[in-house]
């Protein structure tokens, strides 16, 4: 049993702190959606996501086989660390990217599909930009009952449908899509099927969908009569699920990078409580060390199911249980939080320049984002079901 | 970063658990609560004979050269089985007390009666209080001629009634001429103490012990003259992490049996596991007990690698103080009104809250210890990875 990380691991701390310190502004702190919605944001994600290919840092968790680190499992959770805590942005490669696309393909795509993709991801190019489509109006929890149809015409397909909550679209060159290829399958999972859509595409619409910050995060996806191919999909037709399920068990894996991310807006607001000799209060003192307490216990949770992925073990209901513990200490923390800033809270998130925004508004920001927090990935709730039936095995009947 | 328990230290483990499967019944533990005997006298003979009471003493008194870690284990186990024995009073607190800090003379008296016999050893530490956000000593130690006077009233003494040898916690003018703490090892039947047991709901028979201008000779002082503040510190941390252990065991337990109840008892032609609020709150309190592992597991390595360990074990203590009560408290209405029976098996969990809860330091004590860290290290809180 030991709780230190390797010396490597350490050094590479210590590079990465190193970078954050040189290529970032002093201070910098990373706002959910800020990256998607502001242009001078996405700049800068996409300047940092160069800069950490140039170092092969954006395939920290990638074989070197295709051009990865090969990192070990405590360098990858250093670097999640990292990423979170420092919010360098440009590390997901829009979303999942780097995260999920890519240790998919090599898992489920062809030959031509990893030489054509894998390269761009990981060097941060604008074409290794991705969103995932897997949400519709009438399907969310419920993945399963996706509607979004490629109709086999030949060796082709012509996709139509509809996505939504598709983070980044607006910003993304390439779509995870999940669409539904056999409408007579008897279990809906069975008809499903991943494609890898071009955001290029004739018969493509993206409009925006705004949230109540006034920013641009979310967006819609019309697909009318597009044209798809063999070369379009990810595995074979109808092995969908099972290549969904896979991308989700590498999203639920870099839990750590949540934690860290919290755990940074804690420190800001413990830094905050002595700057302004609040420990005394009993409230602030009773939250600060619960809260702290409740994260450190998330991140050590999110190592440990990093260490089982890397021994190989088949890990199910861990994710589900530390993303649905993630959702509530989000709430709790920005909760404080806003009791800490107090009237300060309801500063407008889109006037950055407002000489009342406290902490750079990071406190409400993870306030107002909470719900969306919740939902994104699997809502709480259903990551509770899931813990229930595979965890705690209750639920069977 | 490797979160497996090591094999041997394992077996130490496994090989508690097994003991318990096999000797302990939460019948034994019931009837321990009414009778005056005092602890499980048959399990207690069980592991004195298996090495389990010399466990973190040291070869040469007879004990088995377990580190701390190892205790956290047991304790883990002992919890886990609702197990009343005096393993954390004698062989885990006040062992440890005693060989770190103790004369030679000290040792022999004590630790290799611990380890071959089974002797009990206990601390008498609490006073009465309104505020137990500190430890406030007032039994007073005063040097008189070559021999040391003690005056005063501790209260939730372990097992006075059946210890076999006593340390108190006094305060008094160390020879630097500051009031400092002192801890004294009382000599079996000494004069001018009486112990009252205290009516609690749990199964530890706790005590007031009244001191009564109690002599002991002045070579009864444990450790250094002006070192009992710290001694203390880092008793109450040390100890909170093995009864943080305890209660993640408990906990646990508590959740499997209640899991395996929402899968046995039905109603509305189904099981009530099959709904999703009991769903709900059994995740959530899986959630809690694993969470609380970690801190548990990381408190242990750090002060069994000898690294700095304060808020690591006040950590852990709070988290088990919530989890235990929480875990506890919606195990026992998952069970519905059966769950409040005598008869029922998750109430001898509930019932020690209380006791487990502000032992070595409840919330209020332990949030203290944290936030002075925290002012200590205010210049490099950003950036600080724990």
């Amino acid at each position: 049993m030991n709780f230190n990380f390797s010396h490597q691991a350490e050094k590479f701390r210590s590079e990465l702190r190193e970078f954050v310190k040189n290529e970032l502004p002093e201070d910098y702190i990373s706002l959910y959606g800020d990256d998607e919605h502001y242009d001078d944001h996405w700049a800068l994600a996409m300047k940092t996501a160069r800069k950490l290919g140039q170092k092969g840092w954006l395939t920290v968790s990638w074989p070197k086989e295709y051009g990865g680190m090969g990192a070990t499992f405590e360098e990858q959770v250093v670097f999640n660390y990292e990423v979170g805590y420092w919010g360098i942005p440009g590390a997901g490669m829009g979303i999942g990217g780097t995260a999920w696309v890519g240790p998919t393909l090599m898992i489920y795509g062809s030959d031509e599909q990893k030489k054509k993709h894998l390269p761009d991801i990981a060097s941060g190019s604008e074409d290794g930009v991705w969103c995932t489509g897997y949400s519709e109006p009438d399907s969310g929890s419920d993945l399963a009952s996706l509607q979004t149809y490629a109709q086999r015409q030949g060796d082709n397909y012509l996709l139509n449908g509809q996505k939504i909550w598709t983070s980044a679209a607006h910003r993304s060159r390439w779509c995870w899509l999940a669409a539904r290829t056999d409408r007579e399958a008897p279990k809906k999972h069975h008809g499903i099927s991943l494609f890898i859509l071009d955001m290029n595409s004739p018969g493509v619409e993206v409009k925006p969908v705004i949230n109540i910050l006034g920013h641009h995060h979310f967006n819609e996806i019309f697909m009318n009569n597009v044209e798809l191919g063999q070369e379009n999909l990810v595995g074979a037709e109808g092995q969908g699920w099972e290549v969904i399920m896979k991308a989700l068990s590498f999203e639920r894996s870099i839990g750590v990078r949540y934690g860290a991310k919290l755990k940074r807006i804690l420190d800001e607001l413990k830094r905050f409580a002595i700057q302004h000799n609040l420990l005394g209060n009993a409230h602030i003192k009773h939250s600060l060390v619960t809260l702290d307490l409740e994260i450190e216990a998330l991140i050590l949770c999110s190592c440990e199911t990093a260490w089982k992925i890397s021994r190989g073990e088949r890990i199910i209901y861990e994710p589900s249980r530390d993303k649905a513990n993630l959702d509530g200490l989000v709430k709790r923390l920005a909760t404080f939080g806003t009791e800490m800033i107090g009237p300060y809270s309801q500063m407008l998130p889109s006037n950055r320049k407002s000489r009342w925004r406290k902490l750079k508004g990071v406190v409400e920001n993870l306030y107002w984002s909470g719900p969306a927090i919740n939902t994104a990935g699997g809502t709480t709730n259903t990551m509770r079901n899931i813990v229930a039936k595979y965890g705690l095995r209750v639920s069977a009947e | 970063m490797d979160f497996e328990i090591e094999k041997d230290r394992n077996l130490i483990k496994k090989s508690a658990r097994e003991l318990f499967v096999k000797e302990a019944s939460l019948e034994n533990t019931r009837d321990i609560y009414w009778e005056s005997g005092g602890y499980d006298q048959k399990i207690w003979k069980k592991m004195v004979g298996l090495g389990y009471a010399g466990l973190c003493i040291s070869e040469k008194y007879m004990g088995q050269e377990g580190d701390f870690f190892d205790a956290v284990l047991v304790m883990e186990e002992i919890g886990r089985h609702a197990v009343e024995v005096p393993f954390f009073e004698a062989s885990a607190l006040c062992a440890d007390l005693v060989e770190e800090f103790g004369t030679e003379k000290q040792k022999k008296a004590v630790l290799k009666k611990i380890a071959n016999k089974g002797d009990i050893c206990s601390l008498a530490l609490l006073e009465e209080d309104d505020d137990f956000s500190a430890v406030k000593i007032a039994t007073e130690y005063e040097r008189r001629d070559d021999k040391i006077i003690l005056n005063g009233r501790k209260i939730f003494v372990p097992y006075a009634g059946q210890a076999d040898h006593l340390i108190v916690c006094a305060c008094g003018i160390a020879a630097s001429g500051e009031d400092k703490l002192g801890f004294f090892l009382l000599p079996p039947g000494v004069q001018g103490i009486s112990v009252n047991l205290m009516p609690t709901i749990g199964t530890k028979k706790y005590y007031e012990v009244v001191l009564d201008g109690v002599a002991v000779d002045k070579d009864s002082a444990i450790g250094m003259d002006d070192g009992g503040d710290q001694m203390l510190k880092d008793l109450l941390a040390k100890g909170a992490v093995l009864k943080a252990a305890e209660m993640l065991g408990g906990a646990q337990a508590a959740l499997d049996m209640t899991a395996k109840y929402a899968k046995e008892r039905k109603q509305f032609d189904r099981t009530i596991g099959s709904f999703q609020v009991v769903q709900h709150k059994l995740v959530d309190m899986l959630t809690q007990i694993d969470g609380l592992r970690n801190l548990v597991y990381r408190a242990a390595w750090k002060i069994s690698q000898g690294m700095p360990y304060l808020v690591d074990s006040g950590m852990a203590k709070i988290k088990a103080n919530q989890t235990y009560n929480e875990v506890c408290y919606e195990a026992m209405v998952l069970h519905g009104a059966y769950g409040w029976t005598m008869e029922a098996d998750i109430g001898v969990y509930l019932v020690r809250a209380k006791d487990l809860e502000n032992c070595c330091g409840n919330n209020a004590y332990h949030e203290q210890v944290i936030a002075r860290e925290y002012e200590t290290d205010a210049n490099s809180i950003i950036g600080k990875v724990c």
